[in-house]
């Protein structure tokens, strides 16, 4: 490519990284907010976090039109056509994120209009906390072509599996001995059943960045 | 060149419609096994996963050859990189299948058993959105796209219809807890197959229509 060719290329793709890194602050604020507002019992919050889910699905489009765009200006071989076309596969995982984000928020709404209170899980806040690391860990890993990152998230994950199953046994007992949690519990499962899918959606991710960084070969040996 | 082109892009067609069929099979395969109480079915189902997540890895490197070597644009770049998103929301229901299938596995342990009405009724429709939203991005059909967006309402319908009736059997102590979440959980899979379908088919309608048409609808569950 010719010099001033190559720095709009360059320039491009710094504009990608940084529309990405964008998407993944909104998404992590999204899961922060649906998920104070269920501590809080915040109704207005968890209002909010469903009207902002146009704009994260509105950032995707925008996303890949600049990956078209960079594929048609540009014609990128190997390695960087890797990189743009995952990037549409980022912001698909991170817009599901959104969703899921927005899940949690319609269920703080049902949990809020509901006249018995039950008691947040014990591993609640843990949880949030460690799905909105791996999140942000994951897209880093992808920006950066960190492949240890990756490999951390890939280890975050189980630690969030364990979490959730925790919260998952703990309020199915609970729901074993007090029928009037019944409902509060279905919410409290699905919320962080949610939060696990966001979670998974950020190991998504990290694979991937493991998959591109080790190149043909080791893909070849997974896939034949 | 082109004559090559269009063989490629037949080529990537058709893998596709395979990946479409695996994930078809593996909801059928998930939900009969759960059915009929078969352990070893749902087992197969989960090895299968590994299978569809190949494919996607194949379709990827299938789709970045056509791009390096055509120089695609407009359409058939589209096209092509849609292919990549279709793969990507395909590969989530095989795990969705997977998950369904593993929850059969424990179901299979239990002593009691919940079936509900209807939930024969929602693996069809979900099973149907599938074949639909895939055969609609392959054939560029927005009509057929725009009948997956309608039938999503009538698989929600459904899982709203299974989560209401377990929430009340296990309020009024008819149902275990396990077996009950079980079966939401289920429940909540499926309409979740049926939400990434909807993904496709609103790809395919703004690929043929711009903007305004993606992301119209959300989903509570």
């Amino acid at each position: 490519m010719p010099k001033s060719t190559l720095r709009h290329f360059d320039q491009s793709l710094n504009l990608l990284k940084n529309k990405i890194s964008c998407m993944t602050e909104m998404v992590e604020n999204a899961v922060q907010r649906s998920t104070d507002a269920l501590f809080e019992g915040n109704r207005e919050k968890a209002e909010i976090v469903k009207r902002n889910d146009y704009d994260i699905d509105m950032l995707e489009i925008d996303i890949d039109e600049i990956v078209h765009e960079l594929i048609v200006l540009h014609q990128p071989t190997a390695k960087d056509l890797r990189f743009i076309t995952m990037s549409m596969k980022v912001t698909n995982d991170l817009e599901r994120m959104g969703d899921h984000a927005t899940n949690i928020a319609s269920r703080v709404i049902s949990l809020c209009k509901e006249p018995h209170k039950q008691n947040i899980p014990a591993g609640f806040a843990k949880l949030v906390t460690a799905t909105r690391k791996i999140v942000c860990d994951a897209v880093n890993a992808f920006i950066r072509g960190d492949v240890t990152l990756a490999e951390s998230v890939l280890k975050g994950d189980d630690e969030i599996d364990d979490l959730y199953n925790h919260i998952y046994q703990e309020t199915r007992i609970n729901m074993e001995a007090l029928p009037f949690e019944v409902t509060n519990g279905l919410h409290m499962i699905s919320i962080g059943n949610n939060l696990e899918r966001i979670a998974d959606l950020a190991t998504n991710i990290a694979e991937d960045v493991i998959f591109a960084q080790q190149g043909k070969d080791v893909r070849h040996h997974i896939g034949h | 060149m082109q004559r090559h082109f269009d063989d490629d892009l037949d080529k990537l067609k058709s893998k596709i419609a395979c990946m479409g069929e695996m994930v078809e099979k593996a909801i059928g395969d998930a939900t009969s096994a759960l059915l009929e109480g078969d352990a070893d079915k749902a087992l197969t189902v989960k090895k299968g996963d590994h299978d569809i997540d190949m494919l996607e890895i194949d379709i990827d490197n299938l789709a970045h050859e056509l791009i390096a070597l055509n120089q695609p644009a407009a359409v058939d770049l589209r096209f092509i990189t849609m292919s990549m998103k279709v793969t990507h929301d395909l590969e989530r229901m095989g795990d969705h299948a997977s998950n369904i299938a593993s929850r059969a596995i424990s179901l299979a342990k239990e002593k009691e058993t919940l079936l509900h009405k209807v939930l024969p009724d929602l693996v069809k429709a979900t099973r149907h959105m599938v074949g639909q939203a895939v055969q609609a991005f392959i054939q560029g059909d927005v009509k057929l796209a725009q009948d997956v967006l309608d039938a999503d309402d009538v698989v929600d319908d459904y899982y709203d219809q299974i989560y209401q009736e377990t929430r009340s059997l296990l309020d009024t102590g008819n149902s275990s807890a396990s077996v009950g979440l079980h079966m939401v959980m289920i429940g909540n899979n499926l309409e979740r197959i049926a939400d990434l379908a909807t993904n496709i088919a609103e790809d395919e309608i703004f690929a043929k229509q711009g903007r305004e048409i993606r992301h119209h609808h959300t989903n509570d569950n």
